[in-house]
């Protein structure tokens, strides 16, 4: 009998979470009747500001034939300072990226970095199992469709693209496999991909394309699983639109109302507040929802417009008025730095985003993803931006470097004076 | 202490301007004065006036009727300013009523130095203060002396911010100190200096203020040195009106919209 390939995962997460994608992965692999009893798994979930160095010792201790790393522009050059270490000190190991970070630019990856092998592009269930199959096997990474590998002379090689999966239910729930243990408020759900939104800076939209859902009773089972079963009172959804419809808001708040009764809280959903009236904000407050994430990013005609998002002051004004009657926080969103912004245009998005007095705002530099509309079109647009990751903007045609580093200051500054306030009445 | 009547109206001072357009949609604050004078000024600008404290009731009914009248906007937001607050004789009973009538953010403007006392940090942060102005002229200490007259006392400053920093580290609430710096012809030359080493304190934002005199035009080159050192030190540095600021740094403005030379 030979041995199991061993495979290990690696992801750097935010602190007290998980990686979902990591859970994906090899739930999916393990299902896989190729790869039974044939590959032997070991997964890394560790903090995203670990040090390299240190990072690599792990993964070394693991002796693994097949490295494979979920990447995000967050963690992107540890994950590059990793993989050349341990290249060097694990010669025939077999390096495999994934992730928005790397997939849309795989053959620039790939050529920057020696020490990787091959990238999986795009949704990565499917491909990379078909890699670890390939792995077992000695074979050529780019046989499988969706992966950029090296051909003999080391130079990267596409394969076709692979289509995305058409039956998300396909992909083996991490959490009722058993793969994922729940974390106390680090648990993620996701009951559907893609988006409805084209945003030109989100990579969401453009790269999963068309919106699938996993199944009802999928959803449910993961629900009742982790805040029934294992007890678990906080966790969060990073559905891209948490008010997708109508009918599956209130789908979904149905499902959750049972268990927020009995304590279950969520955190910073994702909505279009465009959409949340009174009666939608009262199911999310029933639903155990106590806070939501959600724009405007800018409120600047011109941005809006290159950006393609609408945003209709009236309408945002309304929902977040809802929310707030609801008892529901609401976290504003605002990007300093894209396309055709001013900075009077951001300082107003401040100032309307400060007059609606939502509970919390948060501001932030544009990062020019790889894979979204604004890194294809970065130049035309009048972009200027850190080809490394995290691919922070350096300079816009209608903001330069020093102003833009000034509205990050003010920004920071005035939602700390924000921030710095009594709530319920609580001192120290 | 003498405890003075002047009556001395309740103001809406706009702190936190983001746009030229007075639509008020910012983080405001009510500026009430606890007494008359100011907590420091430069003493070769003009002689140090006697701080003098107003009676009690007569701020007390400021601060319900600011509560009373506060609009949508974020708040109430109250700052208790004017002559030095910790002299006050009733300071607690201020602070205690702009919690009762509902005060969500309430702010101190003090000369700094009483914060390292007695508990006083973690006092004013315990009974809800979570804005705090220092006035200061200069942050080094030998310059500060020649301009108050008052050895050692920017050390006390310093270790009040920091008293008070600690308090709301340990307390794990969110607070914003302000160093409010009046500028003179004789602040004006360390200025830069008195950003960095604020900076050095964990001072949020140094907030660039008139002094007794108008400044030339030409110190406008000595305020943008002053924005740029805070930049390159992560605090923000903020310049009222009245202050000469060059356009190529008009988002330091408080007011923003246009520069001020």
């Amino acid at each position: 009998m030979t041995e199991p390939l061993k495979v290990a995962l690696l992801a750097l997460n935010a602190p007290g979470y998980q990686s979902l994608a990591l859970g994906y992965l090899r739930a999916y692999a393990e299902a896989d009747q190729r790869l039974a009893g044939r590959v032997a798994f070991q997964t890394l979930d560790l903090e995203s500001d670990a040090e390299a160095w240190w990072v690599a010792y792990r993964i070394m201790g693991l002796e693994p034939d097949v490295l494979g790393v979920s990447v995000l522009c967050w963690n992107a050059r540890t994950v590059y300072d990793v993989c050349r270490i341990v290249r060097q000190a694990l010669p025939d190991v077999r390096i495999v990226l994934g992730g928005p970070e790397v997939g849309p630019i795989a053959a620039d990856v790939l050529a920057a970095h020696p020490e990787i092998d091959a990238v999986v592009r795009g949704e990565g269930e499917e491909v990379f199992a078909d890699v670890l199959d390939l792995a077992r096997r000695g074979k050529p990474f780019s046989r499988a469709d969706g992966v950029t590998g090296r051909d003999a002379t080391g130079a990267p090689l596409a394969a076709p693209d692979r289509a995305l999966i058409a039956d998300l239910d396909r992909i083996p729930s991490p959490y009722l496999s058993g793969v994922l243990q729940p974390v106390e408020g680090g648990a993620y759900i996701e009951t559907y991909r893609g988006c409805p939104h084209r945003c030109a800076y989100c990579f969401e939209g453009k790269g999963y394309g068309r919106l699938r859902s996993f199944s009802a009773e999928r959803v449910a089972a993961e629900i009742e699983y982790l805040a029934g079963e294992r007890g678990v009172r906080s966790f969060s959804f990073i559905d891209p639109v948490f008010n997708l419809t109508d009918e599956r808001l209130a789908w979904l708040t149905g499902l959750l109302e049972p268990y927020a009764a009995r304590g279950l809280v969520l955190h910073t959903i994702e909505v279009d507040i465009e959409r949340i009236d009174d009666e939608a904000a009262g199911a999310l407050r029933r639903a155990g929802v106590v806070s939501v994430e959600t724009g405007p990013q800018s409120i600047g005609e011109a941005a809006l417009a290159t950006c393609h998002r609408r945003f209709d002051p009236a309408r945002f004004t309304r929902g977040v008025e809802a929310l707030k009657r609801a008892g529901i926080s609401v976290e504003c969103d605002l990007i300093a730095g894209l396309p055709d912004d001013t900075p009077d245009d951001f300082l107003a998005g401040l100032e309307f985003c400060l007059a609606l007095d939502p509970g919390k705002i948060q501001t932030s530099t544009l990062h020019v993803l790889p894979g979204t509309e604004l890194y294809l079109r970065a130049r035309e647009l009048g972009l200027r931006f850190d080809p490394e990751a995290p691919h922070e903007v350096i300079a816009t045609d209608t903001i330069g470097f020093s102003d833009l580093r000034r509205l990050e200051a003010r920004s920071v500054h005035l939602g700390r004076v924000y921030g710095a306030r009594l709530e319920d009445g609580r001192h120290v | 202490m003498r405890v003075a009547t002047v009556p001395v109206a309740a103001r809406t001072i706009p702190l936190y301007w983001v746009h030229a357009r007075e639509r008020g949609a910012v983080v405001e604050f009510v500026r009430i004065e606890v007494g008359e004078g100011a907590p420091v000024r430069c003493a070769r600008c003009a002689p140090t006036a006697v701080s003098e404290s107003r009676t009690t009731d007569s701020i007390l009914a400021e601060i319900s009727a600011a509560s009373a009248a506060w609009g949508d906007r974020p708040g109430p937001n109250i700052l208790l300013a004017g002559s030095e607050p910790f002299t006050h004789p009733e300071l607690p009973a201020l602070v205690a009523t702009c919690v009762e009538v509902g005060a969500e953010r309430i702010g101190l403007e003090t000369e700094g130095g009483a914060l390292a006392a007695h508990g006083n940090a973690a006092g004013v942060l315990g009974a809800g203060v979570r804005h705090l102005q220092v006035v200061v002229l200069a942050a080094d200490d030998a310059i500060a002396e020649s301009l108050t007259g008052r050895p050692g006392r920017m050390l006390a400053v310093k270790a009040g911010v920091a008293a008070y920093l600690e308090a709301a580290r340990e307390a794990g609430v969110a607070v914003v100190v302000t160093a409010v710096v009046p500028l003179c012809h004789h602040t004006l030359p360390a200025l830069a200096q008195t950003v960095g080493l604020l900076a050095s304190w964990g001072v949020h934002a140094v907030r660039l203020v008139p002094g007794d005199e108008p400044l030339p035009d030409s110190a406008s080159v000595m305020i943008a040195a002053a924005c740029d050192t805070g930049m390159v030190n992560h605090t923000w540095v903020e310049v009222a009106d009245g202050v000469p600021l060059p356009a190529t740094h008009r988002l330091h403005a408080l007011t923003i919209g246009s520069a001020h030379d």
